[in-house]
């Protein structure tokens, strides 16, 4: 194994790393703002990746409409939360946990009598043309899903941060009785938080949706797991701490599938996952605990 | 051709047989034989149905084609009655589909997609005394385990490994280039670790040297950390086997590393001749070759006309599945024909006796018969390159339709 | 059901007996039915929806009475399927006795589970995420032990009729197994509930740190619920491999079954003894009838409804179906009581 191919496997988890990063905040965000585990993550990166087979089909550029699709998706996650997980909210966890696995059965149903059971390819001609650095090889799709996903990660946590409305959030999920007391919404908050979760993994369904052959059952088969492991490395509820936590599963995976084999690579982050449940429970980010 | 039989004459026979049980009557001296009810454990649901659905269409044809051509005559002219069962994945429902064919007393089974479902199956059907003819799937273990009701008409996995080198070695001549090292990339699942297994065994006797064995998940995130331990490896040659949604991600990866070994790609199984993936993958297909046990472009009798049949009604070629289920149909009939009876022992004593050198199950085999395992004796494989977006056969000689480009060339340097 | 509702009279029997007599009498019902089914099809849906329920009443003592999120459950059965198809193909070992070594199989597991969790103080999603992990690390372990079969899994073929390898060519010998399976663990289940194992869980449950300063050993109360519980799990695991006949890494630890086997209990009723049979048998033959009308023409259709289904009736029954009958009963009680006028 010589150092130019390692190199190469580390830029390519890199990349990929950036796209965990954002679907795994969207979890993360969801999880601080209502404790909710959302089994159904994996759904809305689904849609957002059929929404823009869509559009391409249609002869539009799949980039271009990313705004509307991710639009899309939070009109409808908003709607869908209102409905099924919000009058579950003090309901025990295990029941919105089952609930949301209801909500990824019948996307999951949908999106296959909508776009059919076969694997699809969003037909882009420079899909596979990449860039020569050096001894890595890159292809632009990836470049522009790690830069799109950093700068929105960035734009998403000012927001957080300095926004009337992002202060809100924060403490609607701190002390929603006490937030309530000082005439914050919390309800809406929650209602915006859920659906701007579901955003962002729409956002990195469109980042790949060039990338990979898409299937109904793309979300949960591929991207839950990671996701869950990485909201949990990077402390569950810590925004920073998730897109950290994607590079570096990102990254680990790259060069743990290289030298341990494809089939193992799994293991390496479920490991990471239990090593970091055990040892810090409150993840990298979550200081030391009681 | 389905218009032979009188319609309402058929349905009043359903109904008489409707609930009857499969005690064998002196059929033949009626004047209108009951149907003979066949069933058939299907994916027509979940992640296979698209495999499942085309094997269905198959047999619906086959059947058709069957009753129309005058039914089963030794039973004076009884037609054949498809009962369908349904299953996704699990193996546990596909049980249960069985048993409830059974019980609907289905004279024989055909299928199903998956070995492990094969595996299952054929024990309930050993149990019930019911001949089950497996035309899809590959494990070597279906017909390996002393089962006396089992019959299997496709070729082995380890056929696979043996053909595959025949390939290379034979291109090897032709292209003047000389293959010595290869990876194996597979999927890890219950097809890829079989193929893996006997690549491991055959490759070696047949002089490879295995430099990597890399298997894969089912649902991989990323294949490129496969590449580029293959890339390390700089093998002559891959042998691969996979699912369609991990080939179209490998391919389109290749292409993206700009890697591609030496001389050439040889991907074996229904995954890699599959149309939709050559159809989702485009340009990037090109030159692959794919080794199974039939392709439409064979050069064989009444290839071309049942696959453009095929084509009108389902709108494919008669790829994947399709072909060997509307063969094993054809073969099961043999076998109650050769029987002469509705007795599911009588035939499977029919099934393993046959010696068939004509009729329509010809298209795909020079001659049908069964070894004591219930293994069909002179199941093969084929060889096909793509060209254009089609499967051409390439190998073997008396079969090929099309020259093969050999050694196949790296991306940048192809047309 | 209720000849005397209308009138005053005795208190009403406790709630807990009155489920266990209607455990009972569906276990009893099933038995001549089974025996009468014609047809293998509905006897296999009977014999999943038994297996479901068994499985319900494992969670409803490992996580039903200790309020720990076991969400990885599958766990337990797929060691149990393991161990005991490993067992009889690879040592010739006969499966009854196989199902106890699953058994214990599945409830060292459990346990190691519940030290290492409960060593490390993790709660709530924690714990439940850490389960979930434990049952993809077993999947991709598996995947990957060549002398389990790595993914072509284990089959097991014995075509004669054999009490001691557990195969019968008359399935309904399978229902009767299943059922007496049933039976053992309703009464398991019965006696933690009434006994002081029970008291000890639920003071556990509702208050751990109170249930602490009352000198109750609350990590070694739930250590133990969950190694009943794996237990349970892994017998029934044995069971399903020698039913099924085949088992492979993506079956027995897939995330699908484990939510299947999680609804159960979580639609009949999370801490109830009559609730993991209502569940299945509100779950399991539904499923079968919804893939028989629309299986052949949309698989989408069947998740579509049988999703709505999930959402609306967890919404709408929060504790579970046997949350409302209770619900149902004491009211009645009540009435009755007021009935008297003393």
């Amino acid at each position: 194994m010589n150092a130019d191919i390692l190199l190469q496997a580390a830029v390519l988890g890199l990349m990929q790393g950036g796209v965990y990063a954002i679907m795994a905040a969207g979890l993360t965000v969801i999880y601080g703002v209502m404790k909710v585990v959302n089994f159904a993550h994996g759904e809305f990166i689904t849609l957002g990746l059929y929404l823009t087979l869509t559009t391409s089909m249609l002869g539009l550029d799949p980039y271009a409409t990313a705004p509307f699709v991710v639009a899309v998706v939070f009109i409808l996650a908003a709607g869908i939360f209102r409905l099924s997980i919000l009058p579950a909210l003090d309901h025990p966890q295990i029941n919105q946990m089952l609930i949301t696995i209801g909500i990824s059965f019948v996307i999951i149903g949908m999106v296959q009598l909508i776009w059919g059971a076969n694997n699809r390819v969003v037909p882009l001609s420079w899909a596979r043309d990449a860039v020569e650095l050096g001894p890595v090889r890159l292809t632009y799709t990836r470049a522009i899903a790690f830069l799109t996903a950093m700068v929105v990660a960035g734009a998403f946590w000012w927001g957080l941060n300095k926004t009337r409305f992002g202060i809100a959030v924060r403490a609607a999920a701190q002390d929603p009785a006490s937030a309530r007391l000082c005439g914050i919404n919390v309800r809406r908050a929650q209602l915006i938080t859920f659906g701007a979760g579901a955003a962002l993994a729409a956002l990195a369904g469109v980042l790949m949706a060039p990338i990979f052959p898409m299937n109904p059952t793309i979300g949960v088969d591929l991207f839950l797991l990671p996701s869950f492991v990485i909201v949990v490395l990077g402390t569950m509820g810590n925004f920073p701490g998730a897109l950290i936590g994607g590079l570096i599963i990102g990254t680990v995976e790259g060069v743990g599938g290289l030298l341990l084999g494809s089939s193992l690579r799994q293991l390496i982050s479920l490991s990471i996952f239990v090593a970091i449940l055990l040892v810090m429970p409150r993840g990298l980010f979550g200081g030391r605990s009681q | 051709m389905a218009k032979l039989v009188n319609p309402t004459r058929r349905t009043v026979v359903a109904g008489l047989a409707a609930g009857a049980s499969t005690i064998a009557m002196p059929m033949h001296l009626r004047a209108q034989p009951a149907p003979i009810k066949v069933g058939f454990v299907l994916p027509l649901t979940g992640p296979f149905a698209e495999a499942g659905q085309l094997q269905k269409e198959a047999t619906d044809m086959a059947v058709e084609d069957i009753n129309a051509a005058g039914g089963i005559k030794s039973l004076g002219g009884a037609m054949i009655e498809p009962v369908y069962g349904s299953y996704q994945t699990e193996v546990a429902e596909a049980n249960t589909e069985t048993e409830r064919l059974i019980a609907e007393g289905v004279v024989g089974l055909i299928g199903p997609y998956s070995s492990g479902v094969a595996i299952a199956g054929t024990v309930i059907a050993e149990r019930a005394r019911i001949p089950y003819l497996v035309p899809n799937a590959l494990s070597d273990e279906i017909t390996s385990r002393g089962l006396t009701y089992t019959f299997k008409t496709v070729p082995h996995v380890s056929q696979f490994a043996i053909d595959a080198a025949d390939v290379v070695s034979v291109l090897d001549g032709k292209g003047g280039v000389s293959s010595s090292t290869c990876c194996v990339i597979r999927v890890d699942d219950f097809f890829g670790n079989v193929v893996g297994t006997q690549f491991e065994r055959i490759l070696p006797e047949k002089g490879f040297t295995v430099l990597d064995d890399v298997a894969h998940p089912q649902s991989p995130t990323t294949l490129e950390d496969v590449i580029l331990r293959v890339k390390a490896a700089d093998p002559d040659v891959v042998f691969a086997a996979g699912e369609p949604a991990s080939i179209t991600l490998l391919f389109q990866q290749l292409k993206e590393l700009d890697y591609w070994p030496k001389n050439g790609w040889v991907g074996v199984g229904g995954g890699y001749s599959n149309s939709v993936t050559h159809k989702n993958l485009g340009p990037i297909a090109e030159e692959l070759i794919c080794v199974n046990d039939w392709f439409p472009g064979i050069n064989r009798p009444g290839a071309a006309e049942l696959n453009a049949r095929f084509r009108e009604r389902a709108g494919v070629d008669m790829l994947g599945n399709a072909n060997t289920t509307y063969a094993g149909v054809w073969i099961f009939a043999a076998g109650i024909e050769a029987a002469a009876s509705t007795d599911p022992t009588a035939i499977r004593d029919g099934l393993a006796n046959l010696d068939l050198t004509e009729g329509p199950a010809m298209f795909m085999y020079e001659r049908v018969g069964f070894d004591s395992n219930g293994m069909m004796k002179n199941s093969t494989n084929v060889a096909a390159q793509i060209k254009d977006g089609t499967a051409s056969v390439i190998w073997p000689e008396g079969m090929s339709a099309t020259e093969a480009l050999w050694p196949v060339p790296g991306w940048a340097d192809r047309a | 059901m209720t000849p005397d509702a209308s009138r005053p009279g005795p208190k009403l029997p406790d709630w807990l007996n009155v489920q266990l007599v209607a455990c009972l009498i569906i276990a009893a019902l099933m038995v001549p039915a089974g025996l009468f089914l014609e047809s293998a099809y509905s006897l296999n849906i009977l014999i999943i929806t038994v297996v479901f329920a068994i499985m319900g009443i494992g969670w409803v003592i490992g996580s039903g009475l200790t309020g720990l999120l076991l969400i990885g459950y599958i766990s337990f059965f797929g060691v149990g399927a393991y161990t005991g198809a490993l067992l009889f193909t690879k040592f010739g070992i006969s499966p009854w006795l196989g199902m106890i070594a699953a058994g214990g199989a599945g409830a060292g597991v459990a346990a190691l589970v519940g030290v290492i969790t409960l060593r490390f103080g993790l709660r709530e999603d924690y714990f439940g995420l850490f389960t979930v992990a434990v049952s993809q690390i077993f999947l991709v372990v598996l995947l990957n032990w060549d002398f389990a079969g790595r993914a072509t899994g284990i089959y097991i073929t014995v075509i004669t009729d054999d009490f001691w390898t557990m195969q019968f060519i008359d399935r309904r010998a399978y229902l009767l197994i299943a059922i007496g399976l049933f039976v053992l663990a309703t009464l398991v289940a019965y006696a933690i509930m009434r006994g002081r194992f029970g008291y000890l869980l639920t003071a556990a449950r509702n208050n751990p740190d109170a249930a602490a300063a009352l000198g109750i050993e609350v990590s070694r109360v739930r250590i133990q619920a969950l190694a009943i519980c794996g237990a349970i799990a892994g017998v029934c695991g044995a069971f399903y491999a020698q039913f099924t006949t085949f088992i492979d890494p993506k079956q027995v630890f897939g995330l699908a079954l484990n939510f299947d086997f999680l609804l159960v209990p979580v639609l009949g009723g999370r801490f109830s003894l009559i609730g993991p049979i209502i569940g299945a048998f509100a779950l399991r033959p539904t499923k079968d009838l919804l893939r028989a009308l629309f299986g052949g023409v949309a698989d989408a259709v069947f998740l579509v409804i049988y999703g709505l289904l999930l959402i609306v009736f967890i919404l709408l029954l929060p504790r579970g179906a046997a949350g409302f009958l209770e619900d149902c009963y004491k009211a009645l009680g009540r009435k009755r009581k007021d009935g008297t006028g003393s």
